[in-house]
């Protein structure tokens, strides 16, 4: 009992991590219709750069601050001078690009970071385990948790509620429209991409808050594919329960079964949503007019 | 034999040449529904053989929906029959339907674009005198002379449509009334026996629907195929067509001859918003 | 011949069958290409070194699968990033078989037969999806792929991996690579002419159309399902047969070489070389796969510091991450595309004094050769 509770609980706080990952590229997906598959190695970068400056005297919260602002210009800085060329095209140009870029990316950070493994130190995160339901639960991971969570939720509701939420929708569903109707296209593009950035970063952070970083750590970013399909690809709310419904799987079968059918296990599910069921949860149905 | 080089033309080359002749098309309570939307609702139709039966209605009443069902894109979605020759097509897989002699046109022309206004012709020779990868492997100069055959059959459409001289321009680099025309040249070419056209005229100006009067007034004279075309031009309509029918919000609302429904008082006070 | 009004507006007309010299040499096109590759090959296996050769045997063996993926995705318009899966599953597949002391011959045609029937098992989700979700269906299989020959790699020989006999190693390390160019130019031009009949006549005009509107092609009598399985196991088998003849060729092979960038290599080979074109997929494969030799010493020309030689690869990858992006948005027929542009005007300019004609950009009317 106590192995499946502490399952439940690693899933549901990794999935967080997922959810805010895959947030970032549901919001680019609603915005401009480009599929990011560089949205990992985005994530990655200002957290690795940031390691790397702390070790070299960076102060704790100006760190996580000098990361997400990174997170978003690096994001922002990739669909001003790549992906906003693709706007209104098929989305393969778009997804080929964030290929490219990924490969360029990866390449980056092999050169600068090397095999360097990093312990962000992010400020503010507790130290400590409590005991919950009988068994131990480190308080950082509760904290990062909750923290994750509560970005998820917010975003969720200014989606849904908020006039910014209602552009943003309004834009990627019918840019010319939302643009007659006074809408400043360019500009929520660009911000989507700053913020998806950020969240991306964010999401790095709350993953380096509890674990060690290194080059490898992009994989979080291939994470997300299977989560935003299994939530539905242009669902704000389905990035959200996908990462959540994928943590929990990863939890489980790393406890269960094993870790290295981890990779393989979550791109069956992918796999498996795609022959059965490819708008997934919460996704609208793709249809080709003739 | 009448004086219309046109037509001899297309005697001595082949199309429509040895066909077997048009098909009687019948349509018995087809409906077809998206998810809550209803496109088709309960139509029945008798196509006159060998006639131009003309499809009018405004945006949405469901006239390329009534195409796409008879052309089998609906496998499975669909209620009712779609009769062809006597033979019920609505379970059919969609690439049946060119076997048996449906061709079709379509209202923004799919066409490959990297290729030549020849090549995208002769796709539509593919399941009469195609080949398969067997063959190409062990019987090559077979296939050639087939690809031949097909080469000169495809000229022989694009001279029927006027496009001979640029049968080998780049898809890409014509201007839309050539695509518009490819595509017509394209479901004619394989001398079928039910040719269906998705507003064959739309995006193009007064001239063209000349042209593409004088092109289905001559498909005709040949007698050897069954026409349906959506139309929004009445004047066309009027010109070129032996029945007319006018839809609605999925429905048929009217059939006659082109005086009949276009000038009765059901057409004028229900199918608004004609365009052109 | 009567014209219309609508063509009246397009420029020069052209007699429906051209037989001009120009388009008849262009016509027999791939033989020029294999003839070429033969004096290309004559001329390295005697001048080049060894290490030399042996990049340019590792571009020939590229092209195989270069040639492939872009029969697939440039024809065919199906979207894949599997071509690391395919490799491995011939690499491994040939291994297994090889273990069981079966001759070298019989391995390869494993390899093959084995990625050709994974590739029509890839394509049963192809029949309902397609885009980027196709192309995300084929990194799931990289991944299942990936696990299933790491699996069985540390049952059997631990991380270090497999190690087989290296073909012609008896002729000593130059003589093999010499070796190596014969036998790789011989099945390269077999799969070159292979690749040329499925890219023209009825099976590559049904594969365009496929690529262009699914729909449609059903419509116009294409049976789509049965196409897509045709072409994933031909190209996959493709695929499987580089896998199986690197296997011989390194004399080594590890889970560890499959990478998703291994598999973006070939996608930037496709898209800067130029989709559906044999001479793209060469060309591309020959830039990308050459580039870890030469980008280092560049790099040091322009920015002075030291490059060293483990860095070399990684630069690589920014460069053909790089062109695959500006390819993509800019060029979408590639460097091929720009050469036969550049052949078309200098043709125009020579041969037909009276004017130019309008050269189709991509295809020959005819399929002869």
């Amino acid at each position: 009992m106590g192995l499946f509770l502490a399952c439940v609980i690693s899933g549901i706080l990794q999935g967080g991590t997922f959810a805010l990952v895959s947030l970032a590229l549901v919001l680019v997906f609603r915005s401009t219709g480009t599929f990011n598959v560089a949205g990992g190695e985005v994530m990655i970068i200002p957290i690795l750069a940031v390691a790397m400056w702390q070790k070299a005297g960076l102060a704790g919260w100006l760190g996580v601050i000098i990361a997400l602002t990174l997170g978003a210009l690096l994001s922002l800085g990739l669909f001003f001078i790549v992906l906003r060329h693709t706007i209104g095209g098929d989305h393969m140009i778009g997804f080929v690009a964030t290929l490219g870029v990924a490969a360029v990316m990866d390449a980056v950070i092999s050169l600068w970071f090397g095999s360097n493994r990093y312990d962000l130190k992010i400020p503010g995160v507790p130290r400590g385990t409590i005991r919950f339901l009988g068994i131990g639960v480190s308080e950082a991971d509760i904290a990062v948790g909750v923290v994750a969570y509560g970005v998820c939720i917010t975003m969720l509701l200014v989606m849904q509620y908020t006039g910014l939420g209602i552009r943003i929708r309004a834009t990627g569903q019918m840019a010319a429209l939302a643009s007659q109707r006074g809408i400043n296209v360019r500009s929520i593009y660009y911000g989507c991409w700053a913020l998806a950035g950020a969240l991306g970063a964010f999401a790095g952070l709350s993953y380096a808050a509890t674990n060690i970083v290194d080059s490898n750590t992009v994989v979080l970013g291939l994470a997300a594919l299977p989560a935003i399909i299994l939530g539905g690809l242009d669902s704000f709310t389905g990035a959200v329960v996908g990462g959540l419904i994928i943590g929990l799987f990863q939890a489980f079968l790393t406890t269960y079964i094993g870790g290295q059918y981890v990779t393989p296990g979550t791109y069956t599910i992918l796999f498996l949503v795609l022959m059965v069921w490819p708008s997934g949860l919460f996704g609208s149905r793709i249809v080709e007019r003739l | 034999m009448s004086d219309d080089p046109l037509l001899d033309n297309t005697a001595e080359v082949g199309l429509f040449k040895g066909a077997r002749g048009p098909a009687p098309v019948v349509v018995e309570s087809v409906g077809v529904r998206f998810g809550g939307l209803i496109a088709l609702d309960d139509v029945s139709l008798r196509v006159p053989t060998g006639e131009l039966t003309a499809i009018i209605g405004p945006n949405g009443a469901g006239k390329t929906t009534l195409l796409n069902a008879m052309s089998g894109a609906f496998r499975g979605q669909m209620v009712g029959r779609v009769m062809v020759s006597g033979t019920d097509v609505s379970g059919w897989r969609t690439w049946r339907f060119a076997a048996a002699g449906i061709a079709r046109s379509f209202q923004h022309p799919p066409l490959i674009d990297s290729e030549t206004v020849l090549e995208n012709v002769m796709i539509g020779l593919h399941h009469s005198l195609g080949y398969n990868n067997l063959q190409t492997v062990i019987r090559p100069a077979w296939c050639n002379k087939r690809e031949r055959q097909m080469q000169s059959l495809g000229m022989a459409a694009l001279e029927f449509v006027g496009l001979a001289r640029i049968a080998n321009s780049v898809v890409g680099s014509i201007p839309y009334g050539a695509r518009k025309l490819t595509d017509l040249a394209r479901a004619l070419v394989s001398s079928p026996r039910l040719i269906m056209l998705d507003e064959p005229t739309s995006g193009l100006g007064a001239d063209a629907r000349e042209d593409m009067s004088r092109i289905l007034t001559s498909v005709l004279a040949t007698k050897m195929t069954t026409l349906i075309v959506v139309e929004h031009h009445m004047d066309l309509v009027r010109a070129v067509a032996n029945n007319v029918v006018g839809m609605q919000a999925g429905r048929v609302l009217i059939t006659g001859s082109p005086s009949d429904v276009l000038d009765s008082d059901v057409f004028l006070a229900a199918i608004v918003g004609r365009s052109g | 011949m009567r014209s219309t009004a609508l063509t009246e507006s397009v420029e020069e007309a052209t007699p429906a069958l051209r037989t001009d010299l120009a388009t008849r040499l262009r016509r027999q096109s791939v033989w020029f290409g294999i003839i070429g590759l033969a004096i290309v090959t004559l001329l390295f296996s005697e001048v080049l070194s060894g290490l030399s050769l042996y990049t340019y045997n590792n571009v020939l063996l590229a092209c195989l699968g270069a040639i492939a993926l872009t029969v697939l995705m440039g024809t065919g318009g199906q979207a894949s990033i599997g071509n690391s899966a395919f490799l491995a599953i011939g690499g491994f597949s040939a291994v297994y078989v090889d273990r069981s002391g079966l001759p070298i011959a019989l391995s390869i045609i494993a390899g093959t037969a084995a990625a050709g029937i994974a590739g029509m098992i890839v394509a049963l989700p192809a029949v309902r999806i397609r885009g980027f979700y196709l192309a995300l269906c084929t990194v799931a299989l990289f991944f299942v792929v990936v696990y299933v020959v790491q699996t069985y790699q540390h049952n059997t020989v631990g991380d270090s991996g497999f190690f087989v006999p290296s073909l012609f190693a008896s002729k000593g390390a130059h003589g093999a690579q010499q070796y190596w160019a014969w036998l790789l130019f011989a099945i390269l031009s077999l799969c070159i002419l292979f690749a040329r009949r499925l890219m023209s006549g009825v099976f590559g005009r049904s594969l365009r159309m496929v690529r262009s509107s699914e729909k449609a092609a059903a419509v116009l009598g294409v049976n789509v399902p049965k196409l897509k399985v045709t072409v994933f196991g031909i190209t996959s088998a493709m695929i499987g047969l580089q896998g199986a003849l690197t296997l011989y060729f390194i004399g080594s092979l590890s889970s560890d070489s499959f990478t998703l960038a291994l598999a973006i290599q070939y996608l930037a080979m496709v898209v800067v070389g130029g989709a559906d074109s044999i001479l793209g997929a060469v060309i591309g494969a020959a830039l990308i796969v050459s580039m870890p030799t030469w980008i280092p010493s560049i790099v040091t020309d322009i920015a002075g510091s030291n490059i060293g030689r483990n860095d070399g690869p990684f630069i690589s990858e920014m460069l053909y991450g790089g062109l695959l992006v500006v390819f993509v948005l800019a060029s979408p027929t590639g460097l091929a595309g720009l050469l036969r542009k550049s052949y078309n005007k200098i043709v125009n300019l020579f041969l037909r004094p009276d004017g130019p004609v309008k050269v189709p950009a991509n295809v020959d009317p005819d399929t002869s050769a």
